[in-house]
């Protein structure tokens, strides 16, 4: 794995709306014609699936841009810090059958082969920008199509083992900052209306996940009776519009009624961050999406979000000890204090500017 | 739907094969309990009907990965592309359930995959479930099931 500057789609510059929305993704899910699905198969239909779809994609010109990783020669830590940068699935780093990853060199595209699924294809890129990561994951899908044997049912389209996937087998997730709805006690009408509209709002690392410094994921629910294309439009067009206008009349409306506890949460955060010696993982989480906030409402301008969503991947613990070969961070303390020191190095120009 | 035994809305469907005749039972929660009421009340409901439904019945496998069906439900994962038929009809509510209601895919389709007998037995079924759902006023599955219908129409259109 590269060292992080290099890769992360959702670091490079920022996207559309990205006061709001951190990230977008699109994830197809699709299995293979004649062969078990992944929960079924035995350990050499799984090995036959993953050489399958890896020796077909390396050699064509729509798959030829992955670097393949065999997940089961990789090491713990390795594993980890894909699942913290959002390249493979905690489920998928967890088990121990054959399975791979196929990866863009700039990470926007990853390829899961057998997870729930045989394939799952996911694009990402930063900031409100589904239509690209919809149409990176079609082209891939498009290819692998002309020359793998798609499992399909005439009347439940494209065939995934969970009965939630089926039909167009399209997940569209959004990952958005929303600390204002929170602070103003509005999330749980979100999480409700989100419901409704057979939407998730999910955690950090979406299923199963905690909220983590009020980042959560938002995303369809629905993949059978809707074309692709309605599921990214009525999520592009709609829903992810109305929670965008939402969460910025609630930082207005905080900013309006509090302003000096909003410049003062700021500062408190941006203190910490800049001065603490031991730093757990949540609390920087919570610390970072302050600052994220304190950015997008002007309050400094001696750093920027891009700085911000670097360190959310950098302060995880896998990215912690894989920067520091040769010092094992073996206790939770260790962890912390070099946690701590990135920080302070990282934001040593937030310091200066708060005084 | 409602409830064979009274008029509330029926919730759970239950298809029943005895002597080779296939009977659907509807019932709305409280009759359902009621059937059930030598289960434990506090059980989810989904566990309540596969007690019930292993304990009585012979369960239909899957020819093509030996899958059952309170396997399925137990992870409510299917085991390859053969349970989508082996366990019709208990599979299909499961997917409509997960899908809101949903009742056929429409879009696009791999342009490698057609078989043209497959496809005029789906649409023959597709006619079917249209007048089904227009009969009982749910005209949100009509519409559904109509698009799926014009995109059934179209892949032959192109063929043509």
């Amino acid at each position: 794995m590269k060292p992080i500057e290099n890769g992360g789609p959702w670091l490079g510059p920022l996207g559309r709306d990205a006061d709001v929305v951190v990230a977008s993704r699109v994830r197809l899910a699709r299995n293979l014609a004649g062969f078990p699905f992944t929960n079924r198969a035995n350990t050499a239909q799984r090995r036959e699936v993953v050489s399958m779809i890896r020796d077909r994609s390396q050699g064509a010109a729509w798959g030829r841009m992955l670097g393949w990783v065999d997940f089961q020669a990789c090491q713990a830590e390795q594993r980890t810090q894909m699942v913290e940068r959002h390249l493979v699935s905690k489920q998928f780093a967890a088990s121990d059958a054959p399975r791979a990853v196929g990866v863009s060199a700039d990470e926007t595209l990853s390829v899961m082969v057998n997870e729930e699924d045989h394939l799952r294809i996911q694009a990402m890129y930063s900031g409100l920008r589904i239509d690209e990561c919809f149409a990176a994951a079609s082209a891939f899908d498009r290819g692998a199509e002309s020359a793998l044997d798609y499992a399909w049912h005439h009347r439940w389209g494209y065939l995934t083992a969970c009965p939630t996937n089926v039909g167009c087998g399209i997940r569209v997730s959004v990952m958005l900052h929303l600390p204002a709805l929170r602070l103003t006690s509005e999330l749980d009408r979100v999480r409700r209306a989100a419901k409704e509209l057979h939407l998730a709002l999910r955690g950090f690392h979406g299923e199963g996940s905690e909220p983590m410094g009020d980042f959560y994921q938002l995303s369809n629910q629905i993949t059978l009776g809707l074309r692709d294309e309605e599921v990214v439009g009525e999520l592009r067009d709609r829903i992810i519009p109305q929670v965008i206008r939402y969460e910025r009349l609630a930082r207005e409306t905080y900013r309006a009624k509090a302003p000096g506890a909003a410049r003062d949460r700021f500062i408190r955060a941006a203190a910490l961050l800049t001065h603490a010696r031991l730093m757990p993982l949540d609390e920087a989480m919570k610390l970072l999406g302050r600052l994220r906030l304190g950015i997008a409402s002007g309050l400094t301008e001696a750093i920027d979000s891009t700085l911000v969503h670097r360190l959310l991947l950098q302060v995880q613990p896998a990215h912690l000890a894989l920067a520091r070969p040769g010092d094992p961070l073996e206790t939770l303390e260790q962890q912390s204090a070099a946690r701590a020191t990135l920080l302070r190095d990282a934001l040593a120009p937030l310091r200066a500017s708060i005084g | 739907m409602k409830c064979d035994q009274c008029n509330k809305p029926a919730v759970v469907h239950e298809t029943v094969i005895t002597a080779g005749v296939q009977t659907t039972v509807h019932l709305c929660a409280e009759h359902a309990m009621m059937q059930l009421h030598h289960v434990p009340a506090s059980a989810p409901i989904a566990e309540l009907l596969a007690a019930h439904l292993t304990g009585s019945r012979h369960q239909p496998a899957c020819g093509g990965c030996g899958m059952t069906l309170a396997e399925f439900r137990k992870h409510n994962l299917a085991g390859c592309s053969a349970c989508f038929d082996a366990l019709s009809p208990a599979i299909d509510q499961a997917i409509q359930r997960a899908q809101g209601g949903a009742a056929a895919h429409c879009g696009r389709a791999p342009a490698r995959r057609d078989d043209a007998e497959a496809r005029q037995a789906y649409r023959a079924r597709l006619l079917n479930d249209l007048e089904q759902a227009v009969a009982a006023e749910r005209y949100e599955v009509a519409a559904q099931v109509r698009n799926a219908l014009r995109d059934v129409d179209g892949i032959a259109g192109q063929q043509a």
